[in-house]
């Protein structure tokens, strides 16, 4: 184990409506086998002892699959290591001396709530918009009753393993949040279970995407980069063909 | 009190049917929008339970402290869950989910209950297979299957290593479409902050807005508690930072009672804490014991490089003490057994930690093989020390994982308090003393979406509540003394962190009531939380405003809370001078066949532990269910 | 949700519009260039793209297929500016700090950019070529379909007076003059070959980013996809620099 001496600039803003700006922080002796956010809490901890405001940040399962935390780390979301969380980022990433800048994710449909911490709730209503099929408690056959392919299955469920962390919409040039929301048409149109709604799904969540005021995709693939759980940019090219055939035979 | 179960007699095969038609009686679907039903905790018991009373035209509003439902910790369940339904044709049944599950938590759960969570454990998979689950499938496209520990059959459906999170999304996207049609109101980053009861029946719930601070009163018909469990009463444990007790111990605090607290399981293979920053435990999964082999150094302080210690220097303890279970013994034992080894001395690099190594298993099937079993634990464990597994040994430690203590509830998950329904972790009802692996995930969605539904309804259908608004004085009460509360924790400006308290109790709790507990060290743990309780009120640090967002405010409520419940616990474990499953007294071990191993005391210890709380620092009174067994007669259980 | 946006109000919709017209562009591009390559003494010379010039302008389908194509590019550049706009309301705070995680290219960052010197280029190219110098050559037509070329020297016509009287005078444009002495300003040249390498830019990630928005993605063609992409990028960029290059700086005959 070794230690770093480190120059933290951290993005601190009171609310959505107020200004924010980038305020410095010294940190000594961080052990590399800290955690980022361990690292954040020792911060935190040391100005709560000077009667300071903590800095706010979102995390809570701290082992890479609640989707909680976020964090924009020297100009990358979730910081430098690929497919890791920012809960996942230990401090042996970075070197000695260094100046770590951290921000919020950036997009006006995740407006800043405090400091790091930001609103992705436009992800709750587009999941709400048709991100599901109307299965009724107790009015499912028999789970056995329809054989799925297993590539469709396995493909399912890499689309399915999408967090909603938003580094999607952090990364991308656009904010755009294609890759979320073609994350949840892809599981479902790849199912024989979502088949049923399929049509009205891609209509109704590429609507309430658009709805949140989040950009265009312009086929840069950054989120693709960015996406802790490898999610691929095929899954906006499903979603785009589910989109294109819905608008064309769609009687609404 | 009596405590009554509720459960119906007879034929154990037919109860939970019988019961349904006898005992509860239905709402008019006309007649349901006019009932507010408030629930709170989006897990999986939580959101499986919102969709569907939603579904069924109730009204209802639902809370979560993440700023999403899908967040909750249910998501980060590795393994899978269990069913009955039988598809690899190796003898599983009802019968047999419902013995294994019986006998895997040590013989102290209600037998009527968990026959009736084998019961409907078939109904979870088709219900997910419907919300589109992407379960494992075989080639011929049918659901895979795999197994798990306690079980001689496959009867685990798994969707990769993240089931949980799977099965937490199917529930939350049913969720999602009630919110839609608007019968669940969703209050996000919201948390419970106190029960307010109304004639001695729950009627609703205090909460605060942890965006803005805002206390707020919220009104209903019965109120659903799916808060999950109690494990971060340790400070460290593979529980998410925000998981909390706060909400179910109010519950306690108003007469709720709380049963077995002291059962909690520790889960053997996680990564080792790497210093006091550490904040909590990574799970790796229990699967990684089907190839790894776990050693010590034979020589105490040996600080050579795992590889430089020959074979004939190390100690496979498991091996040598359980030869037929090996490596594969329950997560119980192998805790125990880690414990010893560093309690003698013998952890590694003299640290609370010991080998998972995958050489052999590397010579043997080669490092592509085991690549593509455990590639993804590897790097999550290579991202999180820094040492790759194929090269070294795992070091793996026991940490706090699961509690199968909680409210107690009757067979209608009905807690003591007439309204307030307990689900999930957060109630004490299936595990017994011990939970099996990929049960939870069963547990949760049996309640949510098979259970509740019923009996929540049958309260409805056969109880008159009178109207109540939140202007009612027991509301307004109820909001002082959460205001009062907070005002209190603001105005000690004390010196010490929030966090140095925590983790102060974490250290005792893991201490004196972790794997092991005495009668001494039980005693010892009562009188120190008593001073740390004190302690907290008048050396605590508290920043910030109570009307704003305040992280610090949120987590010194729960802390205290935590305190209180770890007295309890410590109560709870002195009180059961037995070994059972989770919880291991050291003076109670076999001395015969067996000698060293944990001893159960079906004679005088047969019984729920229900506590009565009597206030802050008390003695509560325990109050007695006796536990019958019909149909599994408690054995021994060895791995010998 | 308030009332559901028509196809082209969606961002999906307004992309497929971006990638249709950006199609019809590359095919614009593709005719284009084969017709250039009669400018060539090698494959055509004067006469030969004269002639084709005057084909295609008299052609009567000439009108509509101009307002098309005029269309498509107004399409094509007012969505794309819609679409620039939205990002930025999409953000409106930038990053202070902002690193590429590696997928994206050069060439999809500035898009934009390219576009905007492609239409900056497509301006002055109107304008020098379309709207530029109108050269005139003058050809008899006979009614035996013979044609005899006559050089048109300051405004004279030399005709050949055996067969005047049966000889009909057709004047038409000499683009090919125009493109001469264009070319022959070597600051030109330059400027054109830069604008093509610029657009060789905007191929290279247009071409695969429209199969990539109409959907049509899969990982058996996708290598495919973007090797064409780029070779084709290369291919045009070279190809309309051809010109420039030859008549700027291997045999400027305009002067």
């Amino acid at each position: 184990m070794s230690t770093l001496n480190l120059t933290l600039k951290i993005w601190r803003q009171r609310s959505a409506k107020e200004k924010g700006s980038l305020e410095t922080h010294k940190m000594d002796n961080v052990s590399t086998d800290m955690s980022f956010l361990e690292m954040l809490d020792i911060l935190n901890d040391k100005l709560e002892r000077e009667g300071k405001e903590p800095v706010i940040f979102d995390h809570d399962c701290r082992e890479g699959i609640c989707g909680m935390c976020s964090l924009f780390i020297n100009g990358k979301p979730h910081g430098p290591e690929r497919a890791t969380t920012t809960c996942q980022l230990h401090m042996r990433s970075f070197k000695d001396g260094e100046t770590i800048t951290i921000e919020p994710w950036r997009s006006s449909a995740f407006p800043v709530v405090r400091d790091l911490m930001v609103d992705r709730s436009a992800f709750d209503r587009i999941i709400q918009a048709g991100g599901y099929t109307s299965a009724k408690t107790g009015s499912a056959p028999e789970a056995n009753i329809i054989p799925v392919p297993k590539e469709n299955a396995d493909l399912a469920m890499d689309a399915a393993t999408c967090i909603g962390c938003g580094a999607c919409v952090a990364s991308c040039k656009n904010a755009s949040a294609s890759l979320f929301t073609s994350a949840k048409v892809s599981h479902l149109a790849l199912l024989p279970q979502g088949q049923v709604e399929r049509t009205e799904r891609a209509i109704n969540m590429v609507n309430q995407m658009d709805e949140e005021g989040f950009g265009h995709c312009t086929n840069e693939g950054e989120c693709e980069a960015a996406c802790p759980k490898e999610i691929t940019v095929e899954n906006i090219a499903r979603m785009n063909r589910e989109f294109i055939k819905a608008s064309a035979v769609s009687r609404g | 009190m009596a405590l009554k179960s509720n459960a119906p007699d007879g034929d154990i095969q037919t109860a939970w049917t019988r019961h349904k038609f006898h005992n509860l009686k239905l709402v008019n679907p006309a007649n349901r929008r006019k009932f507010k039903i408030i629930i709170v905790g989006s897990g999986l018991a939580g959101s499986s339970a919102a969709a569907s009373l939603g579904e069924m035209g109730y009204n209802v509003d639902c809370f979560c402290v993440q700023d999403s439902p899908r967040r909750a910790h249910s998501i980060a369940a590795q393994g899978g869950i269990n069913s009955s339904k039988n598809y690899p044709n190796d003898g599983d049944s009802v019968y047999r989910l419902f013995y294994d599950t019986v006998k895997g938590g040590d013989y102290r759960s209600r037998e009527r209950n968990v026959y009736r969570l084998a019961e409907v454990s078939a109904n979870i998979i088709d219900q997910c297979v419907a919300q589109g689950v992407p379960f494992a499938r075989e080639y011929s496209g049918y659901l895979a299957n795999r197994s798990f520990g306690g079980a001689q059959v496959s009867r685990t459906f798994y969707a990769k290593g993240q089931t949980g999170q799977q099965l937490l999304l199917g529930a939350y996207s049913a969720l999602s479409r009630q919110i839609k049609a608007g019968t669940v109101t969703m209050h996000t980053r919201s948390e419970m902050l106190d029960l307010v009861k109304v004639d001695g029946t729950a009627r609703g719930i205090i909460t605060r807005d942890l965006k803005t601070g805002k206390v707020s009163r919220h009104a209903g018909d019965a109120v659903l508690l799916c808060t999950g469990g109690y494990g971060n009463v340790f400070y460290l444990s593979t529980n998410a930072m925000n998981s909390n007790a706060t909400a179910a111990w109010r519950c306690h605090k108003k007469g709720a009672f709380f049963a077995n607290p002291c059962y909690t399981q520790i889960h053997p293979t996680c990564i080792p804490v790497s210093g006091d920053h550490q904040s909590k435990l990574t799970l790796m999964s229990e699967s990684l014991r089907n190839d790894g082999r776990v050693w010590v150094p034979k020589k105490k302080g040996d600080n050579r490089k795992a590889r430089e210690i020959p074979e004939n220097e190390r100690f496979y303890y498991l091996e040598e003490k359980y030869p037929a279970f090996g490596n594969l013994v329950p997560r119980d034992v192998a805790s125990r057994n880690a414990k010893n080894a560093y309690d003698d001395g013998l952890g590694v690099n003299g640290k609370e930690q010991v080998y998972l190594d995958f050489a052999d298993a590397i010579k043997r099937e080669g490092e592509d093989a085991i690549r593509a079993k455990y590639g993804n634990l590897f790097d999550m464990y290579q991202r999180i020390t820094g040492e790759s597994p194929y090269e070294m040994p795992m070091r793996i430690y026991p940490a706090v994982h699961y509690t199968m203590g909680g409210l107690w509830v009757d067979y209608n998950l009905q807690s003591t308090i007439p309204g307030l329904f307990v689900l999930g972790e957060a109630n004490f009802s299936d595990h017994g003393a011990n939970r099996l692996g990929a049960s939870a995930l069963m547990q949760g969605l049996a309640d949510g979406y098979f259970v509740a539904p019923y009996t929540v309804s049958g309260y409805l259908g056969s109880t008159t509540l009178d109207k109540v608004t939140t202007d009612h004085p027991a509301f307004q009460e109820a909001e002082k003394d959460v205001d009062d509360k907070n005002t209190k924790l603001l105005s000690v400006n004390g010196k010490k962190s929030v966090d140095d308290f925590h983790r102060k109790l974490g250290k005792l709790m893991w201490n004196h009531c972790g794997m092991a507990r005495n009668e001494e060290g039980l005693k010892k743990l009562i009188t120190e939380l008593a001073a740390l309780r004190e302690d907290f009120w008048k050396n605590v640090a508290v920043v910030g405003a109570k009307e704003d967002l305040n992280v610090t405010l949120e987590k010194a409520g729960r802390v205290a809370d935590f305190i209180e419940l770890g007295e309890l616990m410590a109560r709870d474990a002195l009180n059961r001078k037995e070994s059972c499953g989770g919880h291991f007294r050291e003076e109670s071990v076999d001395t015969g066949e067996f000698a060293g191993e944990a001893m159960r005391n079906d004679e005088d210890f047969a019984y729920v532990s229900a506590w009565e709380f009597q206030g802050v620092g008390n003695d509560q009174t325990l109050h007695k269910e006796e536990l019958e067994f019909e149909h599994c007669k408690p054995t021994k259980r060895s791995y010998k | 949700m308030s009332q559901k946006r028509t196809f082209l109000n969606t961002t999906v919709g307004k992309k497929v519009l971006m990638s249709v017209t950006g199609l019809m562009l590359f095919g614009f591009l593709t005719s284009h260039l084969v017709g250039n390559f009669l400018l060539l003494d090698a494959i055509g010379g004067r006469d030969a793209f004269n002639d084709y010039a005057h084909w295609l302008i008299t052609h009567p389908a000439i009108i509509p297929m101009e307002i098309g194509l005029f269309a498509v590019f107004v399409i094509h550049i007012v969505t794309a500016v819609k679409v620039s706009l939205a990002s930025k309301a999409a953000r409106p705070e930038s990053y202070a700090v902002r690193n590429t995680l590696g997928k994206s290219t050069f060439f999809s960052r500035s898009m934009l950019q390219s576009g905007s010197i492609i239409f900056v280029f497509l301006v002055v190219h109107l304008y020098t070529f379309k709207f530029g110098t109108e050269h005139k050559v003058s050809q008899i037509k006979d009614n035996v379909s013979k044609t005899t070329e006559l050089a048109v020297v300051e405004g004279e016509i030399k005709v050949d007076t055996t067969t005047i009287d049966t000889a009909v005078i057709e004047s038409k444009r000499d683009l090919y003059q125009t493109v001469v002495e264009n070319f022959a300003k070597k600051w030109y040249s330059l400027l054109y070959i830069f604008a093509m390498i610029v657009m060789g830019f905007h191929l290279a990630h247009g071409f695969q980013s429209s199969f990539q928005t109409l959907g049509l993605n899969h990982p058996k063609y996708n290598c495919c996809v973007k090797g064409i992409s780029n070779f084709l990028a290369i291919c045009f960029a070279l190809g309309y620099s051809v010109f420039p290059i030859y008549f700027g700086f291997i045999n400027p005959i305009g002067g």
